[in-house]
C-alpha cells in the first residue's frame, strides 16, 4: 500500500514536535488530575488522548489553549499561537446566524467582506449551505456540532483542539461528523490536539495515540497510526489489531 | 382543546371580565347616586370624548408622554451602561448595589416633593421618572449579565474576541430578554409616577395637571376621563414592548429543535 505520498511535507526523518508537555502537575483541591504528564504533539499531526471520562482532558485543552494554567510543569510551543476550539457541545451564540456565529470569532482579523467568504466556504465544506441564514435553534444537534467544526476550521489557526466534539450524537451522525472533521483537516493539515474517550473516532482520526489513566493521568501508552487520512475503516486489519490491544489495555486498568 | 380555541376563549373571558367591571361601577354609581362621588361610565365616555375635542387635551398628552418617554430613555441609558459594568466586575457591583437598595426603598412622594424643591415644574416628572425606574433596568441588567453563558465567555476568549465586541455581540444579547422583561414592568411605573409628579408639580401642559384641575373643579367624570388616558398609555406602551420582544428572530422557534 503506498499512502506515503499523501502526507504532505518531509516527515521522513521524524515529525517536529509543536507542543511539548513536561511535568505537568494540575490538581482541584484534593483531586490530582495531573502529576508529571510528559507528552509531545507533532506538527501537522492529529494526536489524540483516549482517557476514561473526568480525568482532566478538558483542563488540559484548556492549558493547551492557555485559558487555565497548570500547577506546575510547563508547556512549550503554545505562545503566540492561534487556537481553534471545538467544544463538547456547540457554543453558538443563539442571536446570530450560522455565518453570523462563524463571522463573528472571523471580524478582528479579516474585513467584512474576506468575513464572509470565508465563513461561507466553511459552512459549505460541513455541508450546511442551505442554512447558512438559520438560527442555532432552528438546527438538529449534529447541525449545531457542525457550525462549531466550522468556526474552528474557519478561524485561522495552527493549532486544533476538539474536546469530545462528538459525544452528544448517535453513531449515525457520530460517523458522519468524524468524516466531515476529517475532509476539513486534511484541507489544511493543522496541528491537532483531539481528546476522547471513544475509540472508534481515535482510530478514524488520530495518527498518534495516547492512552491516559484515569486521575492523576498518566501515559500509558503510545501509539502511531501511520494510515492515510481521507478513506480509514474501522474494518481494516491494521485498525483492528490497535483497537484489540486497546481494549486489552482498558481491561486491565479497570481491574 | 386545540390552541386557537383556547385563545378564543381566553379573549372571551377577558371581555366578560372587563363587563363585568363597567357593571358594577355602573350599578355603584346608580346606587351611590352623586355625580361628584361616582360618574357614570356613560358620563365619563362623554367626559373623555369632550376633552378629545380640546386642543389643550393633545397638547396635555403630547407633553406628559414626551415627559415619561424622556425620563424612561435616561434609565435606560444609563441603566444598561451600569449594568453591564456592574454585571461584569464584582467590584462595580459591590459599589452600585447599595445605591440601588437606597433608591429602590426611597418613596416615590419624597423625590417628588425633593424634585419640586431642585427642579423648574417641567423637569419634575422627568426627575422621578428617570430615579424610580433606574433601579429596575439597571439591576435586571445586572442579573442579565451576570446570567451570561460562561461557555460562550469562554469561546470568546478562546478565540481572542475583542473586549467591545464581548460586550456588544455576548453580554448585551444574553442580558436582553431581562431588559425586555425589566422595560415592560417599568413603562407601567413611568406613567403612573409622571403622572403622579405632575399633579403636584402642575407644569402648563400635563395629564396630571388636567387631573388636578378636575379634582379642583369636582368634576369627577373629568378625573375618570384623564385617569382612562392614563390606563392607555401604559397599556398601549406595554403592548408595544410585547410585540418588539416576540419578534426577536432568533426566538423565531424556541420550542422546537
Amino acid at each position: 500500500m503506498h499512502w506515503s505520498g499523501l502526507i504532505r511535507g518531509s516527515r521522513g526523518g521524524g515529525a517536529t514536535v509543536a507542543i511539548e508537555i513536561r511535568g505537568l502537575s494540575k490538581s482541584f483541591g484534593e483531586l490530582s488530575v495531573y502529576r508529571n504528564l510528559d507528552l509531545g504533539v507533532e506538527e501537522s499531526r492529529v494526536t489524540a488522548l483516549l482517557g476514561p471520562s473526568g480525568c482532566g482532558k478538558t483542563t488540559l485543552l484548556d492549558m493547551v489553549a492557555g485559558v487555565a494554567f497548570p500547577d506546575s510543569g510547563r508547556i512549550e510551543g503554545i505562545e503566540g499561537r492561534k487556537v481553534g476550539y471545538v467544544f463538547q457541545e456547540p457554543r453558538l451564540l443563539p442571536w446570530k446566524t450560522v455565518l453570523g456565529n462563524i463571522e463573528f470569532v472571523l471580524r478582528d482579523l479579516f474585513d467584512p467582506r474576506e468575513c464572509r467568504a470565508r465563513a461561507g466556504r466553511w459552512v459549505e465544506l460541513v455541508g450546511l449551505s442551505p442554512f447558512a441564514e438559520y438560527y442555532p435553534n432552528e438546527l438538529s444537534g449534529g447541525m449545531r456540532q457542525r457550525v462549531g467544526i466550522a468556526r474552528a476550521f474557519a478561524y485561522p489557526s495552527n493549532l486544533l483542539l476538539l474536546d469530545e466534539p462528538f459525544q452528544a450524537l448517535d453513531l449515525g451522525l457520530k460517523l458522519g461528523l468524524v468524516e466531515v472533521v476529517d475532509e476539513a483537516w486534511r484541507m489544511d493539515r493543522r496541528t491537532t490536539l483531539f481528546v476522547t474517550h471513544d475509540i472508534g473516532e481515535t482510530l478514524l482520526l488520530a495518527d498518534d495515540l495516547f492512552v491516559l489513566s484515569a486521575a492523576p493521568a498518566e501515559v500509558r501508552a503510545h501509539f502511531r497510526i501511520d494510515l492515510p487520512h481521507g478513506n480509514r475503516s474501522l474494518a481494516d486489519d491494521r485498525l483492528i489489531e490497535i483497537e484489540r490491544k486497546l481494549y486489552t489495555l482498558l481491561a486491565t486498568e479497570s481491574k | 382543546m386545540d390552541e386557537g380555541g383556547q385563545r378564543k376563549r381566553a379573549r372571551w373571558i377577558k371581555a366578560v371580565a372587563i363587563l363585568s367591571l363597567l357593571l358594577i361601577w355602573e350599578i355603584a354609581a346608580r346606587l351611590v347616586g352623586s355625580a361628584i362621588i361616582i360618574p357614570t361610565p356613560e358620563n365619563t365616555l362623554l367626559k373623555l370624548a369632550q376633552l378629545l375635542q380640546t386642543g389643550g387635551f393633545w397638547d396635555a398628552v403630547g407633553a406628559t408622554i414626551a415627559r415619561g418617554l424622556l425620563g424612561f430613555l435616561v434609565s435606560l441609558f444609563t441603566g444598561v451602561i451600569v449594568g453591564v459594568a456592574a454585571g461584569a466586575s464584582s467590584i462595580v457591583r459591590s459599589g452600585v448595589s447599595p445605591v440601588l437598595t437606597v433608591l429602590r426603598a426611597t418613596p416615590v412622594m419624597s423625590v417628588i416633593l425633593l424634585a419640586l424643591i431642585w427642579f423648574q415644574s417641567d423637569w419634575v416628572p422627568v426627575f422621578v421618572a428617570f430615579l424610580m425606574v433606574f433601579p429596575i433596568l439597571c439591576g435586571n441588567m445586572i442579573e442579565g449579565v451576570r446570567n451570561v453563558d460562561r461557555g460562550l465567555l469562554k469561546m470568546t476568549s478562546i478565540y481572542g474576541i475583542r473586549r467591545r465586541r464581548v460586550i456588544f455581540g455576548v453580554y448585551l444579547p444574553s442580558a436582553l430578554p431581562y431588559l425586555m422583561a425589566a422595560m415592560t414592568s417599568a413603562v407601567g411605573i413611568t406613567w403612573k409616577v409622571v403622572i403622579a409628579a405632575e399633579v403636584l408639580s402642575q407644569p402648563l401642559h400635563a395629564v396630571g395637571t388636567g387631573l388636578q384641575l378636575s379634582k379642583y373643579r369636582l368634576d369627577t367624570a373629568a378625573v375618570f376621563a384623564w385617569t382612562f388616558v392614563a390606563i392607555a398609555l401604559t397599556a398601549l406602551s406595554e403592548h408595544a414592548l410585547e410585540r418588539v420582544n416576540s419578534r426577536l428572530p432568533w426566538r423565531r422557534s424556541d420550542s422546537g429543535n
